[in-house]
């Protein structure tokens, strides 16, 4: 039985650096500028006002103890690590403990340095294994999911195509409206995107999100306390996570075209939070775009468009920042680069920014409810999870 | 005692050199006829013994030796045999034994021959560029199964051997470049021993007539062609020029490869005389019971599909002659070997579960199934089956000595999915669709040490 914490915790303050190849900052340098940025936020508040830290780090570091370290705090520091999906996870374990009345306020910080390694793109340390995983690269997988969505809904490679494409398009432009904290921000025409160096497949650079380094930070109370660290809190609707057990990409008939941990993830946060139609009743959705088919394939699996109508829905400018429901409207993945341990929070910072009127340009209007997908893994085995939040109680 | 021949399989690598290639680029002009074949950079002796046993059919499983023979072994040390044993699927109780050098070929198959089982020999043969080694070599293997049964495809008559201390071959331990002796000194220390030892065999076997056909197996081609020849003037010798042409010297897998090309071109009745030409002579007398080609035993025609020719750049990389820059990736992870020797039935075998409850079919096996059975689990060989591909890509980022590597959702019918690696495909050979077999790959090397897997690669494509 999954209990809802619907309206029982808040976000009162929260803070967000600079996303991108950041040479001259260290992962220390990234933890204290989100944590303070955070603390910062609240008027009054100061680090000793911190019961306990959940801190989330893909390759980072270990343990609890660089966000220690680098903060000189003496509290209860936890780290957490599920793969792409860390930052997100780290908030959920704030928001647990802060619910259960354990603590009084909590924060989630989330960093990643990934341009230390020298690679392009994520490097995992896997522990010793039988060596028998293929040498596919996560853009060679991801470059499977347009073929296999445009055969199982019969639409046009060419279509399919359009619809990448303006998903890339889409997002680089909110991206363009975010230049104090995104990676990229230049509006990308679409002859660009099309024409684009390969990567794998059909996928082309553009296609994919960039590698950055970043962190952002939240802090949490219970619901009722929200007041009293800010006029603007944010609450939590619901939330939800799944880790699939293997099963989609291996199972024969699949059209591996959706995410069934998605929607099984998807199912259960829109109970909590009582939505019945996502599309009509969000205001906003920040998604995965960790690819463009995957943001695609997102779009239904989350229930914003019916199956097979993903990339018309798209292609209508549906997810646009003026469109039904924005999809992304700070630019996404694609924008800000995907530093794992942080982007679940960075996240959840647009939804923070966006409730409170403080997007600057890419402000929608009156925003009352909004989600965060963030997710890790790979087609047939992903941690999934789905976040919603409100500008009101009730 | 001899045991019967059950069945016989080659391999030949998909990837060819044409010769006038490598006289193109190293002297400007493209002279030289035919081509040698070259095995995949994901291919070594271990891989190639595995692909030519697992051919041999449902008999290997049930063999009690395994004799396994190269000059190239990945391992020192380590036997070799092991994997060859495990990837074949053979049974847990045989005996498994590394022959080393050029003469492991036939010693392979008289060993075999002698005791029942299988004998499997593979090899590369790599010289300096430019050499005749490099321009007259070739990389393949071959594998044999004896035993007793009434549908063997021939009879053993007897063997002779004339062994003879000679500096004709050689290759000293750490290098990779082979080297020879003097042509026609190694002319007639060989020529000798080649006419003594089939003298030797007649007595033997009492086998007077002359051969229907004979194969010679040396290093020098002209010298294998006239000592065949001068065996039986006017016996059948086509075999061994075709095998020059489209193939090249293999090394220990050589005198196995001209074999099974001489059985599938005899009928049956034919006496096969195969001369292992090194180090001295040794012969094996073998006549056919049954009219070849042989390949619904295991066998093949010697006419093979076209392979894809290579240029002597792509060559020279895969063999570790030009070291080139690789792409910026992390570096793979060394091989553990308890996950490997705990997981040997996956890794080696490709063998999955299939839940006893539901049927539903795990690769990689799994414990428990997700209708809650634990434990409730039967073997899922998948190995053997062919698979189709349900999507596939190029991968621009992987790191491949051929690149964009290919990678392939591969659905295996009623049963389960598996992503793989594509071995021996250029990215508009594989389509949606595309039928593949699996093929068993050293997929990557750590500070020398190969790791192994199994790939897909486009079925009935291959060279047998």
């Amino acid at each position: 039985m999954t209990r809802s914490l619907c309206d029982r915790v808040a976000i009162v303050g929260m803070g967000c650096t600079k996303f991108g190849e950041l040479w001259d900052t260290s992962a220390d340098d990234l933890l204290v500028e989100a944590t303070h940025q955070a603390i910062g936020s609240v008027p009054g508040l100061t680090k000793d006002g911190i019961d306990a830290y959940w801190y989330s780090t893909f390759a980072s570091g270990h343990a609890g103890l660089p966000l220690a370290k680098a903060l000189k705090v003496e509290r209860p520091v936890t780290r957490v690590e599920n793969y792409c999906a860390s930052g997100s996870d780290a908030f959920r374990n704030a928001a647990f403990a802060v619910a259960a009345g354990v603590y009084d306020v909590a924060m989630a910080v989330g960093v990643e340095k990934l341009k230390d390694s020298g690679y392009s793109g994520l490097t995992v340390n896997e522990p010793p294994g039988n060596n028998t995983g293929p040498e596919v690269s996560s853009p060679a997988i991801y470059a499977l999911l347009p073929s296999t969505y445009s055969k199982a809904y019969d639409v046009a490679p060419g279509d399919v195509r359009q619809a990448l494409t303006h998903i890339a398009w889409r997002n680089h432009s909110n991206g363009a409206k975010n230049p104090d904290r995104a990676q990229y921000t230049s509006v990308v025409p679409k002859e660009k995107i099309e024409k684009a160096p390969k990567v794998a497949g059909d996928l082309g650079v553009f296609d994919c999100s960039g590698v950055a380094d970043g962190a952002a930070a939240a802090i949490i109370v219970r619901a009722e306390d929200a007041l009293k660290y800010t006029d603007k809190p944010v609450y939590l609707k619901g939330m939800s996570l799944y880790a699939g057990m293997s099963n989609g990409a291996a199972t024969a008939g699949e059209r591996h075209a959706s995410f069934p941990e998605v929607v099984a993830c998807a199912a259960q946060v829109y109970t909590e939070a009582g939505i019945t139609d996502p599309r009509s009743q969000l205001s906003m959705a920040e998604v995965h775009d960790c690819f463009t088919p995957t943001e695609m394939i997102l779009m239904e699996d989350l229930g914003f468009s019916e199956r097979g109508q993903a990339w018309k829905d798209v292609l209508n400018g549906d997810f646009d920042l003026d469109g039904v429901l924005a999809v992304n409207p700070d630019g996404g993945l694609k924008s800000f680069g995907h530093p794992v341990g942080a982007s679940g929070l960075r996240m959840i910072f647009e939804l923070w920014l966006q409730f409170r009127g403080e997007a600057g340009p890419r402000q929608l209007t009156d925003p009352e409810l909004g989600l965060a997908h963030n997710m890790g893994g790979f087609p047939g085995e992903f941690i999934s999870f789905i976040s919603i939040f409100g500008k009101e109680l009730g | 005692m001899t045991h019967k021949l059950l069945a016989y399989a080659t391999y030949r690598p998909h990837y060819t050199l044409p010769r006038s290639v490598v006289n193109a680029a190293l002297t400007g002009v493209a002279r030289g006829s035919g081509e040698r074949t070259v095995a995949g950079y994901d291919e070594d002796a271990v891989s190639m013994a595995v692909a030519a046993t697992r051919r041999l059919g449902a008999g290997v499983r049930s063999a009690d030796q395994l004799y396994f023979g190269t000059a190239t072994s990945p391992l020192l040390d380590k036997s070799c045999s092991l994997i060859v044993h495990a990837a074949s699927s053979m049974h847990d109780r045989a005996f498994t034994l590394d022959v080393t050098g050029l003469r492991a070929g036939f010693g392979v198959l008289k060993s075999a021959s002698t005791t029942g089982g299988v004998a499997a020999m593979a090899d590369m043969r790599t010289g300096r560029p430019g050499s005749a080694v490099e321009l007259e070599g070739g990389d393949g293997a071959a594998a044999f199964l004896f035993g007793e049964g009434a549908d063997a495809v021939a009879e053993v008559l007897g063997s002779a051997s004339v062994p003879m201390e000679v500096m004709d071959a050689w290759r000293v331990p750490g290098t990779s470049h082979a080297l020879v002796g003097e042509d026609r000194f190694v002319d007639h220390a060989l020529g000798r021993a080649v006419r003594e030892v089939v003298s030797e065999v007649a007595k033997a076997t009492g086998q007077t007539d002359p051969p229907t056909t004979s194969v010679v197996s040396t290093l020098n081609r002209r010298l294998a062609g006239a000592l065949a020849a001068s065996i039986r003037p006017d016996g059948f010798t086509d075999v061994q020029a075709v095998h020059r042409e489209t193939t090249g010297y293999c090394g220990a897998a050589d005198i196995g490869l001209l074999l099974a090309d001489a059985l599938d071109a005899a009928v049956a009745g034919d006496t096969v005389l195969a001369v292992s030409a090194g180090g001295g002579a040794d012969a094996l007398l073998l006549r056919a019971l049954k009219d070849g080609p042989l390949a619904g035993v295991g066998g093949a025609g010697r006419r093979r599909p076209p392979g894809e020719a290579i240029g002597y750049y792509q060559y020279l990389t895969w063999r570790g002659e030009i070291g080139r820059e690789p792409a910026r990736r992390p570096a793979r992870p060394s091989v553990a070997p308890p996950p490997s020797f705990r997981d040997s039935d996956w890794k080696f075998g490709l063998v999955g579960s299939e839940c006893l409850e539901c049927g539903k079919v795990y690769l990689p096996p799994q414990r428990v199934c997700r209708c809650g059975a634990v434990d409730e689990v039967r073997p899922f060989p998948v190995a053997d089956l062919t698979g189709t591909v349900v999507a596939h890509t190029t991968d621009g980022v992987s790191d491949s000595p051929n690149p964009p590597s290919l990678a392939a959702l591969v659905d295996f019918g009623t049963t389960g999915r598996l992503l793989l690696e594509v071995a021996d495909a250029r990215p508009s050979e594989i389509t949606d669709g595309t039928e593949v077999e699996m093929t068993f790959r050293r997929t990557y090397a750590v500070d020398g040490v190969p790791n192994y897997f199994w790939k897909a690669r486009p079925k009935n494509r291959s060279s047998k």
